[in-house]
């Protein structure tokens, strides 16, 4: 039985590490982090398998949910022991992305979504943001989060069906 | 309940991504219980989420697995639940009755968590079942070409096999002799039109598997430079290792 746990945890290494560590590293911007990260992922991930309900969504939209939310406690923690608990301004997390070349594919996607698109998706998707915080963050009304935001995964969807 | 106005509120989106407070969340669960649409769109939002999640993949340190396995190693087993103290000092009075159901509740546990675990181990192996059967549709379509690339002066040897389907500009590769890269060296795949060089992705020096490259769209010529590790802009031709015309 432990055996074939092991193999079964270690197969799905082999298929998600990939895309796993790509999220936690986009979210903790840190190699070292990044790879603690992933290591509590993949346990979380096998400790709780009992909670995949596959009736809720697809297993890799359920892992990569897993990796993104450990990725944004982490550095939720890391806000907290540093005690800069304040929001980072938006221009810091736009010159971040613009300066991490070594994630792959994500140029491609940069040129088609404008930097208004990508903000506001990487900001709840990668930053954790709330509707409310990301209201504040980008100065804008709760309600214009959610009309924005629709109309950047619908440009997204539009880009995906594409291929 | 106007479902059309709802889906296009944007408040799907931000129940995907987790940043509804938990009364609204709550709110689209039951929602998306009653209204097939609404889960339906809920689930092509996540797809395509996920999608742009996977736009970011990055391949870990290749020792990273060994590392993180260790770890695992050396963890205590799981443990049942931890049963507070006064259920034990109940239990110890009734510990003859009880004692097998705890037992079996506990036995209970762990094949349910083997249960689930295996599940997942067995839609990990079915989503990478149909990723293969995908791929093994294209090789074997009939409008998939087969383009040898032989070795050029400075590795006479070497041999690379393309795969390549114009209509769902898919690319594979197979390496049948290619010498060793040095250290911080990556081999890159190159689509030629006439003198036009574009990149197809770089890949490593795995004989015998079959490794997916980038969609090319058109080509007359495929071929394969050596090139720091991750690639380069445009290739170098001194560094041409082998070549193909399609």
């Amino acid at each position: 039985m432990q055996n074939s746990k092991k193999e079964g945890l270690s197969l799905l290494y082999d298929k998600y590490a990939g895309a796993l560590y790509g999220v936690i590293f986009k979210v903790v911007q840190q190699q070292e982090a990044a790879e603690e990260v992933l290591q509590d992922t993949i346990l979380k991930i096998w400790n709780n398998a009992s909670k995949f309900d596959a009736s809720k969504g697809t297993l890799p939209a359920w892992i990569v949910n897993i990796a993104r939310n450990a990725a944004i406690d982490r550095i939720r923690l890391k806000k907290i022991n540093t005690k800069t608990q304040e929001l980072e301004p938006i221009s810091n997390t736009l010159e971040q992305q613009a300066l991490n070349p070594d994630v792959i594919g994500v140029k491609e996607l940069t040129e088609k979504l404008n930097p208004e698109q990508k903000a506001i998706i990487d900001l709840i998707y990668f930053n954790g943001y709330t509707q409310s915080e990301t209201a504040e963050a980008l100065n804008i009304p709760v309600g214009t989060v959610k009309t924005r935001l629709r109309a950047a995964i619908l440009k997204m969807r539009e880009m995906f069906s594409l291929e | 309940m106007d479902v059309q106005t709802y889906i296009e509120s944007g408040v799907l989106e931000l129940y995907v991504m987790q940043a509804l407070p938990d009364a609204e969340r709550k709110e689209v669960e039951s929602l998306a219980a009653q209204y097939p649409e609404i889960q339906a769109e809920i689930e092509r939002i996540e797809a395509a989420l996920q999608q742009y999640a996977l736009d970011y993949a990055q391949v870990p340190r290749p020792d990273l697995k060994r590392e993180i396995f260790s770890n695992i190693r050396d963890l205590p087993k799981k443990e049942t639940p931890v049963v507070p103290f006064w259920r034990w000092a109940i239990a110890a009075a009734f510990i003859l009755a009880i004692g097998s159901s705890i037992w079996l509740y506990s036995k209970w546990n762990e094949s349910k968590q083997a249960f689930a675990q295996l599940t997942v181990a067995q839609q990990t192996l079915e989503q990478d079942c149909q990723l293969t059967r995908q791929q093994l549709n294209i090789l074997t379509n009939p409008q998939t070409r087969a383009i040898v690339l032989n070795g050029l002066p400075i590795a006479p040897e070497s041999r690379v096999k393309i795969y390549w389907n114009a209509e769902h500009e898919a690319t594979f590769l197979s390496i049948e002799s290619l010498p060793p890269a040095p250290d911080g060296m990556q081999y890159q795949l190159w689509s030629l039109i006439g003198d036009n060089p574009t990149s197809a992705g770089v890949f490593d020096r795995n004989i015998g598997v079959l490794q997916i490259m980038e969609s090319v769209a058109n080509a007359e010529q495929f071929a394969v430079t050596l090139e720091p590790a991750g690639g380069s802009a445009t290739p170098t031709l001194d560094r041409m290792y082998v070549a193909g015309k399609v």
